[in-house]
């Protein structure tokens, strides 16, 4: 058995990382990019058509397409990442305290609840969660969060019960290490990068998943642009101004095109499991 | 290809619906029939509803709500009963606005404080019980008692029986309208005997008869075998709830139902060119307007409820929200025809500088962030909407953004806005009620103290004394110009906004004939007339 380095084509990593580079800049600029105020409304420039005015058009309000796109990117990328980095730091938590602590009633109880998670699916949570906190970002965000994690401990639990096999456990445990210590000096570092390239995938899903919540109006409300209440919006119109998805959509896709290039792009350059050549 | 792509996006929708789980019909499916309600492929193999060419056999009638209870004295459900052939009330106001005897078979006014009304012999209940005049009056009672947007209808009435089939109705005061007062949806008769609370034991009237109900998703009827008067031909009824706009437009376009109603005006432009539907927009008495909760501090200052109504656009907002189907009316009589002169009283123009000027005298000033503060607090305003005013609330946000006033926008379905009035944790909600009937009724049911549609606990003496004038009224004149002062009254202490008449258009197949375009559509929908062919 040996290890080789990584000989397949990066290009999927560059090709996402530039995309990405494009959006963020694009996004994160916003406020310096965006030609008009998103939320301003102007009812004599209606449902304009894409021109060297508005280069999106205008939705029924008026407002300029691209200005809420941008600035509608904030609120989902933020969003996603806000959720994803929750997710990930609960579903590491958990996944080592169940991994490390294998075949415990700590374990079972952990894998039961994550059972059950998994089994729920995920819209009727987010919308139970709506209707007993009502819409809007953060309680959208909290239901994301309380399902997300569980993917992230599962994986996190199996690395981890990997790892324990290895010798370098067995020698921490002779020398006495701690439980905590062995958690945070031996298994973390080997749990990150599966779960790195998980959560790039993830983000993807999460991003998808945010704007069907916001187009079903448990997200973001109103004026606040948001890309998945922007094309909710944009439908009532669509025979009339289809240009009002194009925005929206297309950043959705992009974005969630560049996250997947990057994910599959770091798995095969970190999965441990990848590199390995029998 | 227009018709492709509505069936795709009609696909799209309902997969998107279905997520929410709002129109899934968990009930144990309508009886077999050429249905219109068959899936996207067979709409698109049959352009039309029923288009294959067997005898038509099922009405698919969709509303953006319907039911949530069969109990007639539940909040709207009597409406939605009526919309369909399931209940009736002893007249009914006709197309043409004119009050028509339906269950009673005439109506007589013996002197200015008393009413005979004579009952049809052959009527009904579903059970094969008489409607007689013990009946009718427990029916009332019932929805006197329990349903509180009955009570302006029926608070004013005393009814005793005269023998089985006449009733007496004395009156609080002069000249009263009681055969329009017993025309109201909310005045169904049932048996009150009755449990209410499920199909097999539910007791109408009308000419069709629940047989399937799951509530606020579908109900399906068939006709009534022992109907008293003239029965239908269509065999099954069913009526759906379709509450996301887009796809109520995709389920008419597609053919999949006969009656769409509240089409929204941002859809109109599909509709063009289409030789298969057509769309029926008859004028409606009734005004969308902003309920204002007077119990909140920062409205309980006239100044500011008269800033939110001088700094509503609503030109602007007829323009953004209503698609330029509607013209804008700054008092809540103003919708009705009969009231031409309540259209621009008070608030005559859109006027932010006044708007600003009531604000700062109000103590509300102007900061940095562009919020008006008073003692460090923002002036804030959270707006609920539900069904298609979601755009109206966006747009009057951004109005009072202009102004300075904090205002949110919270859209979602009507029994959040009614859990919240419940609790009274809410500051503005959107409603359009009809203005169209006795003065004294629907003033009374808006704006005295206990008024049913008094949401926001409006408490006034000069209008309550204006009402109490208007009760006591004789003369058509006196009470039309007592309304108009009332109306005044209320617009200038602004616990309601108004804005407009509410856009009213509803979707007809080309298959179905015997539709009666009418102002009340959401409750005059299925009618003996109406007929099915094969297109």
């Amino acid at each position: 058995m040996k290890r080789r380095l990584n000989s397949k084509n990066p290009a999927s990593l560059i090709i996402g990382l530039v995309v990405l580079a494009i959006l963020a800049i694009a996004i994160l600029g916003a406020p310096l990019l965006a030609p008009y105020d998103p939320v301003a409304q102007n009812a004599a420039e209606r449902l304009e058509k894409p021109s060297e005015k508005h280069w999106l058009g205008t939705d029924r309000f008026g407002r300029d397409i691209l200005s809420r796109t941008l600035h509608g990117g904030q609120t989902t990328l933020l969003s996603s990442l806000l959720a994803l980095c929750a997710a990930l730091a609960i579903g590491l938590l958990v996944g080592m305290a169940a991994g490390m602590f294998h075949g415990s009633a700590l374990d079972h109880i952990l894998m039961r609840i994550i059972d059950v998670l998994l089994a729920f699916p995920f819209m009727v949570f987010a919308m139970v969660i709506a209707g007993l906190f009502g819409t809007g970002l953060v309680h959208l965000l909290l239901a994301v969060v309380s399902v997300w994690w569980v993917s992230f401990a599962r994986l996190t639990r199996s690395v981890v019960l990997h790892a324990k096999n290895e010798t370098s456990y067995a020698a921490a445990k002779v020398l006495g290490a701690s439980n905590l210590a062995i958690m945070r000096k031996e298994l973390l570092p080997k749990a990150i990068s599966p779960v790195l390239i998980l959560a790039t995938f993830e983000l993807g899903t999460l991003i998808l998943s945010i704007a069907a919540l916001s187009f079903l109006g448990l997200g973001a409300q109103p004026p606040a642009p948001e890309w998945g209440s922007m094309l909710a919006d944009g439908r009532a119109h669509f025979f009339q101004a289809p240009h009002i998805l194009i925005g929206p959509a297309a950043f959705i896709v992009a974005t969630v095109l560049a996250f997947n290039l990057i994910g599959e792009g770091l798995r095969d350059r970190l999965d441990p499991y990848e590199k390995l050549e029998l | 290809m227009r018709k492709l792509w509505s069936v795709v996006l009609l696909g799209l929708s309902l997969a998107v619906a279905g997520c929410s789980g709002g129109n899934s019909n968990t009930g144990n499916g309508s009886p077999a029939s050429s249905s219109p309600a068959g899936s996207a492929t067979q709409s698109e193999a049959s352009p039309s509803p029923q288009a294959s060419g067997a005898e038509p056999q099922e009405l698919v009638v969709i509303g953006q709500e319907i039911n949530a209870s069969l109990d007639p004295v539940k909040p709207l459900t009597s409406s939605y009963l009526r919309n369909i052939g399931a209940g009736e009330a002893l007249f009914k106001v006709n197309a043409g606005g004119e009050v028509e005897p339906s269950l009673a078979e005439s109506a007589t006014e013996v002197d200015p404080t008393t009413w005979e009304i004579k009952l049809r012999p052959e009527v009904r209940f579903w059970s094969g019980k008489a409607v007689n005049a013990d009946a009718v009056i427990a029916s009332l009672e019932r929805s006197k008692s329990l349903d509180l947007q009955a009570q302006p209808f029926l608070n004013d009435l005393t009814i005793t029986k005269l023998d089985d089939y006449t009733l007496q109705v004395r009156t609080n005061r002069e000249h009263l309208p009681v055969p329009l007062n017993l025309s109201y949806y909310q005045t169904i008769i049932h048996n009150d005997e009755a449990s209410h609370e499920d199909v097999a034991t539910m007791d109408l009237t009308g000419m069709y008869k629940v047989t399937e109900f799951a509530p606020k998703q579908k109900m399906v009827l068939a006709i009534n075998e022992d109907y008293w008067g003239r029965k239908p031909t269509i065999p099954t009824v069913v009526f759906e709830e379709i509450s996301d706009e887009q796809t109520r437009v995709l389920s008419a376009l597609s053919g999949r139902s006969h009656v769409t109603l509240n089409v929204p005006v941002s859809s109109l432009t599909q509709f063009k060119d289409n030789k298969e539907v057509y769309l029926s927009a008859a004028p409606a008495a009734s005004t969308q307007t902003i309920y204002l909760n007077l119990s909140q501090p920062q409205l309980q200052d006239v100044r500011v409820r008269q800033a939110l109504s001088w700094g509503a656009d609503r030109d602007e907002l007829v323009i953004l929200a209503a698609e330029g189907q509607s013209t804008p009316v700054t008092t809540w009589l103003g919708s009705n025809p009969a009231y031409a002169a309540a259209k621009n009283a008070v608030y005559s123009q859109f006027d932010a500088d006044k708007a600003a000027g009531l604000l700062d005298e109000a103590g509300w000033l102007k900061e940095s962030d562009g919020i008006r503060y008073k003692d460090g607090k923002p002036l804030t305003v959270r707006l609920m909407t539900w069904g298609g005013d979601k755009a109206l609330g966006e747009a009057l946000q951004s109005q009072w953004t202009r102004i300075g006033v904090k205002a949110e926008v919270q859209h979602g379905d009507y029994s959040l806005i009614e859990t919240a009035r419940e609790s009274g944790d809410w500051d503005a909600s959107i409603e359009a009620w009809s203005t169209f009937g006795e003065e004294y009724a629907v003033l009374s049911g808006q704006y005295s103290s206990d008024g049913g549609a008094n949401y926001g606990g409006y408490k006034d003496e000069e209008t309550s004394r204006l009402l109490e004038e208007l009760k006591k009224a004789g003369d058509p004149q006196s009470r039309h110009d007592l309304a108009l002062q009332i109306n005044e009254r209320v617009a200038q202490q602004a616990p309601v906004i108004s804005l407009f008449p509410r856009p009213q258009v509803t979707a007809v197949s080309g298959s179905l004939q015997g539709f009666e375009e009418h102002f009340r559509q959401f409750e005059n929908v299925v009618n003996a007339n109406l007929t099915l062919t094969a297109q």
